[in-house]
């Protein structure tokens, strides 16, 4: 590409045009900040919170936000909201990374093998993933937690479980899409290694689908760890979840609305911003087509 | 004579380019009297389709008819509200496309396809509407329609679906049909069946047709009239035979000369170069860019629809001057 | 002619989808037997609790024939899932299928609430969206259904418990009241906790339908009953609907699954005693023989939509093309 320099200015590169597509709507730019703003939380919640997620304040509870040095106010107990909400960051981001990583782990590789090698593999591997996908997504979650045992490292394996078809189908319907296409057949015909093809061209061109499916994973994560959590089958109190908070204020609702509120809102617009991503990577990735 | 059965005044249809107006149609007029069959020729991008689609009004949002009249019956049908003219359409005057794979439902029965055109605009029962549908599927020829209506489009031939698609034009006895372009994805046995039977039922039923099409060796075979159109403008229109045996515009004369000769005489030519885009009209005369007898005078300034000699009108300046019969001692010079 | 060839069509179609279930049922048997390899440590001493005796553990280890060779122990769980036997609770102690058929009106009723209320949103917001498919309608059906899939379930039926049930009192907060005493109290019981749980697979509907409904609008059928004098109703409900319908189908079909799903978060919630609230006890006590009955009865109920939904393919698709 270096033997005419000029013409990548004029050309765009796909990466540019990816990027391009990916930030003119608002709504893309907006919930990748939210996204971005929740990892940072996440990251950094032990030095960002102003006080500890655990203790119990007598002296300051049901407090609303702005009020007294507490920027989102206090439950019951007189635990700082702001603070159990940056640690609950730290609960949903975690989930949605591991969740996403066993999904990866369970789903890329016979994905790969199933549509390289087609025959025995693929039929033997996609029977396993239509039964999987038979599962209820949640009652999938709920059965493994209910017998391995309720707490979140559990969930979060659980969640993953949920997530191992759904990326199995994805990564073999684009890898088999790659393999008809003759460029990899002339690459095997003059005797690429299977390594080699993988990397160089069937990985790529399974990042974008496999891309958008992640982010929508991440969102639905997020969702699950803190239903799962809310039902008292993830984080175990006093443990700070968005989930388990919802659950925990849910009963002096009359009194303090706010630790209610403030969970609702945050998950909503977390959930909100995986999709948006998700739609927004599904638009933007591939080759230009004419929008409706 | 007879009133005119749809007569076209003026009509200019506009669509939305890149967020600006841009005329696709300007100014066409023309008439179809009852029972007669009347051609709408030239190259696709010359607005033929486009004419049609508007007349009906069915082109989308994106485009408009800013001036003009289509008189039907002395009817404004422009003027018409949006259920006036749903009354009209496949009532009063029914439609056929080019593209017979399509245009039918691939989700009903052909016979609950056709029913529903009596339903609606006969009040017909359930059983009256299939009666009808069997009758006009047999009038269009396709063997034991009884039998067939209960059968989905995918179940017959692109010619069958065509024959479908104009029993369904003609359940309701209409008094005017517009085809665009009905035989073009048909091959040539069937596209003569289908153009016959189009004839047939305007002598018999004393219906007005409209057809439009790019082939002239269709309208040779079936049209009483013919309007030729060049991005966007009407530039000839005359009776049938005259305009082939003296066609009076360079365009007509060129879409005659790259027609195959049945006697095998002449070669055949194209036109060299396209038609201009909407949005490069010019003021002067459309065609002066790809006219081989172009002299400055053409480009001097809009060029009006003028009488033409033997009837019809023409658009051309020079129209007195040249001889552009396809014969030796006419050939170009 | 053609009533017959469809019908015979769709009965080979039911046919072939049946036997490719068996290979499905039976991975989804076994995996559901593995579940008791996922407990950690000794399964009968968990299952049996944490301050049981040796001989109650022991009770456990042969009741559940876990002292038994692996292949008799899946013969022995095969066996008995055929006649119907899910076995015993050990929270309830009750026969699972006994607390399953108890529960399961309640819960089919809540289900079927949900979807209608998924139904009646969707569809006319979907069609609405195509319609007017890039003006502001469109725009607040895109916005509407995007929020709609990032509200969980529990988010939306906490603050419909506590807003609409308890602060205004309009509707019943929480409970069940069966069919027999009246239908309004019924469906009053269930019009919160069914529009909880309905919402998301109401977005989802709207999202699949505006795509599918859009596309269709722009064929040259449609075009061709514009034509014919149809008015734009009978365009849009009828032309338009019938084709764009089959992926609204199959959302609906995989809605029905996490409907399933999410009845444990809105039951529990609602303090709706079905098969959601079943499932969380019995998630909560690690109770092995019904956890796996849940998982089998869930699996039942989607693989029974789904062949619902291959039958409706046939109907809305008489091409009969394989999607």
């Amino acid at each position: 590409m270096s033997v005419l320099p000029t013409t990548r200015t004029v050309v765009e590169s796909p990466r540019r045009r990816f990027v391009r597509r990916f930030t003119g709507p608002w709504a893309n730019r907006f919930a990748l900040l939210v996204l971005l703003v929740w990892l940072v939380a996440a990251v950094a919640a032990p030095w960002l919170a102003p006080y500890d997620p655990l203790v119990q304040d007598i002296d300051a509870r049901r407090l609303a936000p702005l009020s007294d040095g507490h920027l989102l106010g206090t439950d019951a107990l007189g635990r700082d909201t702001l603070s159990r909400l940056l640690y609950g960051a730290r609960v949903a981001g975690l989930a949605a990374i591991t969740s996403v990583g066993v999904g990866l782990l369970g789903g890329l590789v016979p994905a790969l093998l199933a549509g390289l090698l087609r025959g025995w593999w693929d039929a033997v591997f996609s029977r396993i993933a239509d039964a999987l996908l038979s599962f209820p997504p949640l009652l999938l979650a709920l059965a493994i937690v209910g017998v391995m045992g309720p707490n979140l490292t559990n969930a979060m394996l659980a969640i993953g479980v949920v997530f191992v078809p759904r990326f199995y189908r994805v990564v073999r319907a684009a890898t088999l899409a790659v393999r008809e296409e003759t460029f990899i057949e002339a690459s095997r015909s003059i005797g690429t290694p299977t390594a080699w093809i993988l990397r160089r061209h069937v990985l790529p061109n399974v990042l974008s689908p496999l891309a958008v499916q992640i982010s929508l994973a991440f969102g639905f994560a997020i969702l699950a760890e803190s239903s799962l959590s809310f039902l008292g089958l993830g984080v175990q109190p006093p443990d700070p979840s968005w989930g388990s908070m919802l659950s925990e204020g849910r009963a002096a609702w009359f009194y303090t609305p706010w630790p209610v509120i403030v969970p609702t809102v945050t998950v909503v617009l977390t959930v909100l911003a995986c999709n948006v991503v998700g739609d927004g990577l599904s638009d933007s990735v591939g080759r230009e087509k004419g929008r409706a | 004579m007879t009133t005119p059965l749809l007569s076209v005044r003026d009509l200019t249809v506009e669509f939305a380019v890149r967020g600006s107006w841009q005329p696709v149609v300007t100014d066409v007029s023309f008439d179809v009297m009852p029972g007669q069959v009347v051609a709408l020729v030239g190259e696709s991008g010359s607005g033929k389709s486009v004419s049609c689609f508007a007349l009906l009004r069915l082109h989308g949002d994106s485009g408009r008819t800013s001036r003009g009249e289509v008189l039907f019956d002395g009817r404004d049908l422009l003027s018409l509200s949006e259920r006036e003219m749903a009354d009209v359409r496949g009532n009063e005057i029914s439609m056929i496309f080019q593209e017979p794979m399509t245009s039918l439902n691939p989700a009903f029965t052909v016979g609950s396809q056709i029913a529903e055109v009596v339903r609606r605009h006969r009040g017909a029962s359930r059983a009256e509407a299939r009666k009808r549908a069997i009758e006009v599927l047999d009038l269009v020829g396709i063997p034991r329609a009884a039998s067939r209506i209960g059968d989905y489009p995918h179940q017959f031939s692109g010619g069958m679906r065509q024959r479908v698609m104009i029993a369904m034009a003609l359940a309701t006895d209409p008094r005017m049909l517009i085809a665009d372009e009905p035989t073009t994805a048909l091959d040539v046995t069937i596209q003569a069946q289908i153009l016959d039977l189009v004839k047939d039922l305007a002598r018999d039923f004393g219906m007005g047709v409209l057809l439009v099409t790019h082939d002239l060796g269709v309208v040779a075979d079936a049209c009483d009239e013919v309007v030729v159109m060049y991005a966007g403008q009407v530039v000839e229109r005359a009776e049938c035979f005259d305009i082939f045996a003296r066609p009076r515009h360079p365009y007509t004369a060129g879409l005659m000369r790259s027609l195959p000769r049945v006697d095998g005489m002449g070669e055949i030519e194209i036109i060299p170069g396209t038609p201009p885009m909407p949005d490069q009209f010019p003021e002067h005369c459309r065609f002066a860019a790809r006219c081989p007898h172009a002299v400055a005078a053409c480009e001097a300034g809009p060029v009006a629809l003028e009488p033409r000699v033997n009837g019809g009108a023409v658009r051309c300046v020079r129209t007195l001057e040249l001889d552009l019969r396809r014969t030796p001692e006419g050939s170009l010079a | 002619m053609s009533a017959g060839v469809v019908g015979r069509r769709t009965l080979s179609m039911l046919g072939r989808r049946l036997v490719a279930l068996v290979p499905l049922l039976g991975i989804v048997t076994l995996a559901t037997f593995s579940l008791i390899f996922l407990i950690p440590g000794d399964p009968a001493h968990r299952i049996a609790g944490e301050g049981a005796t040796a001989e109650q553990v022991a009770a456990v280890r042969s009741d559940l024939g876990l002292d038994q060779p692996l292949h008799q122990q899946f013969l022995t769980f095969l066996g008995n899932l055929l006649q119907g036997d899910l076995g015993t609770s050990y929270t309830f102690r009750t026969p699972v299928w006994d607390m399953i058929s108890a529960r399961m009106p309640i819960t089919i009723s809540l289900t079927v609430v949900a979807m209608v209320f998924a139904l009646l949103i969707g569809i006319p917001a979907g069609v609405l969206a195509a319609r007017r498919a890039g003006k502001w309608q469109d725009r607040v059906v895109t916005v509407g259904s995007t929020l709609g899939l990032a509200t969980p379930n529990f988010v939306l039926g906490l603050l419909l418990t506590l807003v609409i049930g308890i602060k205004f009192q309009w509707l019943p907060a929480t409970g069940y009241v069966e069919m027999a005493e009246g239908f309004w109290p019924w469906l009053s019981h269930l019009l919160l906790p069914g529009f909880a749980l309905g919402v998301i697979a109401a977005a989802e509907i709207a999202r699949q339908l505006r795509a599918s409904l859009a596309d269709v609008l722009r064929q040259d059928y449609v075009r061709t009953a514009v034509a014919k004098g149809m008015l734009p109703g009978t365009v849009v409900w009828k032309h338009g609907l019938k084709n764009a319908l089959m992926p609204v189908i199959t959302v609906v079909g995989i809605q029905t699954g996490y409907l399933l799903g999410g009845t444990a978060v809105v039951e529990t919630i609602f303090g709706i005693q079905g098969l959601g609230d079943f499932a969380v006890r019995a998630v909560l006590a690690g109770d092995l023989p019904a956890i796996q009955g849940m998982v089998v009865f869930a699996v039942i109920i989607t693989v029974t939509a789904s062949l619902v939904v291959d039958l409706t393919y046939g109907y809305l698709n008489p091409r009969g093309e394989s999607q």
